[in-house]
Formats: structure tokens, sequence, C-alpha cells
């Protein structure tokens, strides 16, 4: 049953994306020209030829390297962040003002401002990990608030580890939030990170591609490049998904019971 | 072995709900605290067991005294079994000991989730027990478990705190006739 419903589900989505690649193929079809929208189709064939070259999948490990670096940086900074401001409130009241600032700036003016102080290959993983840190930070932290206090109670009556409350109360507790921010800051991450490779002209990056695409006017390029960014982050986000959902196993087996 | 000298708390300033209160309980007895709703049953649990600290007087006990605490409410850890819930106070065959001694044996591996108020109930008493006290604090610890089992449950906590001190709190009568070697009226 749930199997069919699975089925089901896919083919409704594969349905739903079919339909929008026809409108494409239409709306090209109704302009004519090429520069301006090429049809889904010769982005395609764009895609398959830059497939079948060495510098494309040099520059996608490259990306991926320097937007995963920055989002784990981004995540272990928050967690860390999120747990210190929990327990502090003066450490709340310093960082906040910073977190707010952060999370106002204009990503572009971040990217020129870290070409300035790092190395053009850095400003990626520095402006992923800007995007990341308040996401993870206010979801950490909004999870630890939210922990029920009668069961830190219980804890403290029992006279239980510091470990044992980080592991078995804390821990499940902040999980869906944390779960939520990370999904979240997953998707921003691509788009921070890909901006910033194509504003700092990265070396071997899909930013780098995207900008040379858009320099030399070759519209189906830059179709069949944005295609990779949006597949590479829909698979990383389904990853972290399973990830997150085999760690919160346990509470569904509960919720299911 | 327990003795409370002049205790006073208040949770607002000016409404005291407990005022210069004093009461000493030796081992192996079962004390009743008695009382209307808001008179302070449950504070002066939660003080004893270190939860609020008072605002004068002293709650003394001998040195290394172990007191645990069976709140109103169960307080289980709802992604943790009825084995595990037990088992994070006193380790997992103490668990499954005491989760049998308390009827649940077809239920060590069942979720809170699963489990009727009842049952949750005595998974919490088990949990206490489990944790070795030698003060034993029970808030309508009880309530929600039906009559016969409350009765077994009354023997094994009588044989297995003969020696030791249980403070408790229940508006059965029946329960505390049953129950109590003292009543205290607070």
């Amino acid at each position: 049953m749930a199997r069919n419903d699975r089925l089901k589900n896919s083919l409704k989505t594969l349905a739903a994306a079919v339909f929008w690649l026809l409108v494409w193929q239409g709306l090209s079809l109704l302009v004519r020209q090429p520069l301006l929208l090429p049809s889904p189709l010769e982005a395609a064939r764009r895609l398959g030829a830059l497939c079948v070259t060495l510098p494309f999948w040099q520059s996608i490990g490259l990306t991926l390297l320097r937007v995963s670096a920055g989002f784990c940086c981004g995540v272990i900074c928050g967690v860390l962040l999120g747990a210190a401001t929990a327990k502090s409130k003066l450490l709340e009241r310093l960082f906040q003002p910073l977190l707010a600032v952060v999370k106002a700036t204009p990503v572009a003016s971040f990217i020129i401002l870290a070409l300035v102080w790092l190395q053009k290959d850095l400003v990626p993983v520095f402006i992923t990990f800007l995007i990341v840190l308040p996401v993870i930070w206010a979801n950490v932290l909004e999870g630890i608030r939210r922990t029920d206090r009668g069961l830190l109670e219980m804890a403290q009556v029992f006279r239980l580890p510091r470990r044992k409350v980080l592991s078995k109360v804390y821990a499940p507790s902040v999980l869906p939030y944390f779960a939520a921010g990370a999904a979240t800051a997953m998707g921003l991450s691509w788009k921070a990170g890909v901006a910033a490779e194509v504003i700092a002209m990265s070396n071997s990056s899909v930013g780098y591609h995207l900008y040379r695409a858009k320099i030399n006017l070759e519209t189906p390029d830059l179709f069949a490049w944005t295609a990779v960014v949006v597949l590479l982050s829909v698979l990383l986000e389904r990853v972290l998904r399973g990830a997150i959902r085999r760690m919160e196993g346990r509470r569904h087996d509960a919720a299911d019971h | 072995m327990l003795q409370i000298t002049d205790l006073s708390f208040s949770y607002v300033p000016g409404q005291p709900i407990l005022e210069r209160f004093s009461f000493s309980a030796r081992a192996g007895e079962r004390v009743c605290i008695k009382g209307v709703s808001g008179k302070g049953k449950t504070t002066l649990f939660r003080l004893i067991a270190g939860l609020e600290t008072p605002a004068a007087g002293t709650i003394t006990l001998p040195p290394g005294c172990k007191t645990t605490l069976v709140f109103q409410e169960d307080r289980l850890l709802p992604w943790l079994t009825a084995k595990g819930n037990v088992a994070l106070c006193a380790g997992e065959e103490e668990a499954e000991r005491w989760l049998s001694a308390f009827g649940l044996r077809e239920e060590l591996d069942a979720y809170p989730a699963a489990l009727s108020g009842g049952m949750c109930r005595r998974v919490a008493l088990a949990r206490a027990v489990a944790a070795a006290p030698d003060l034993l604090l029970l808030d309508e610890a009880f309530k929600g478990i039906d009559p016969a089992r409350k009765d077994e449950i009354m023997t094994l906590l009588k044989e297995t705190f003969r020696d030791k001190l249980i403070l408790f709190t229940s508006h059965d009568d029946a329960e505390v006739a049953a129950f109590a070697t003292r009543i205290m009226e607070l």
C-alpha cells in the first residue's frame, strides 16, 4: 500500500515536471530565439556534450567541495553557537546583533568584502558558511529553548550525567528543529555558494562556467549549468533528509505505535 | 532521616506557599502528606528533591542520601521504550527486572505513546524504584492505576522500602489507609 502510494506520488511529481518542460518548450517555440530562451532539448543536448568532458566533472567536484565545506563549517559553528547562547544570556546578547547584521546584509556585499579579504577560491566557502550559520544557530537555539522543562527536571531529580542529558533529552528534542534548519540552509548554501563563485570567478567552478556562458552569450550553456546546480542541490538535500530521517528513526517508530 | 525546620517558600513575593513548616520522618515510615489543593504538597516535594530553593529554613538529609521523585505527570521520554526509560536511571538488567515486577514484562519494548495512562504510571514508578533511592517521593503516583494492580504495587513498595522512607500525596482515602504508616496534615 505504502509502495503504491510512493509510486503514485512519484508519477504525479514526474507529470508536473513534464508539464513545465512542455511549457518551456512552448515558450521557446514562441520566442524562436535560442539566445534568449533555448529549448529544453537544446539545453539537454548541451548538458550531454558537457558531461563527457573532464572540466565539467572537475568543476562540479570543486563546487561541491566548496559548498559542502562551507555548509559543514556553518552547521558545526551554528550548533555550537546555538548551544552556547542557549546556556548564556550574555553570549546571546553579544551575538544577536552580529547575526542580525549577517542575516540582513546582502550576500553580494559579503562576496565583494570576502574578495578583498580572502583568496578567490575560499570566497564561496566563506559565503556559504555565513549563510548557513544564522539559520542553524536560530533553529538549534529554538530547539533547546523548547526542550520539555519537565523532562529536564526529571533528569535533574534522577541525577543523570550531563552526557546522558545531552544525548537522551536535548538531542532528540532539538533534532526536528535542526533538520528543518539544515534543509533550508542546504538550499540557500547552493544559491549563495554559486553566486559567490560567479562574482569571485573561482577556478574550475560551476559559477565560473555560468559567468563564461553569460559573457559569451552561450544561453544553452547557462541553462545546462543551472540545471546542474538544481540537480546537485536537490540530490544533496535528499541525502541530508535521508540521513536526518535515519537519525529520527526511533522517534518515528514511537509515533507509529 | 529527614528533618525539615522552619521551611518557607513562595513563587510570588508576599504569597507564601509554605511558611515556617517543620517536619521530621524516620526511615521505614510511609508518610502521607495531606492537604487541600494549593496547600504546597507538590512544592514541598520539589523542595526536598532539590528542584526549588527554600526562601528560609532547612531540609536536612543524611550524607549521600539518594532522593527520587515520581511526578504527578509521567515525564517519560517519548523517544525511548519503557525499558529505555527505566534503563536511563538503572541499567538494562535492572530495568527489565523492575518493569517485570510492575507487571510490564510484555511492554518492555513499547514506547510511551503505545501504553495506557496506567501503564505509563507504572513505568514512571518502576524508573523511580530502579534508581534505588533512600527517600522516595510519590506525588499522586497511584493515580490512574487499576485497584487490583495498585494493591500489588503497594505491597511491592512496602517490601522494597521497608528500611527506607516514602513520602506520598493522595486524595484517595482508601489508598492512604492502605499505604500510610503516618499522616501529616499540611
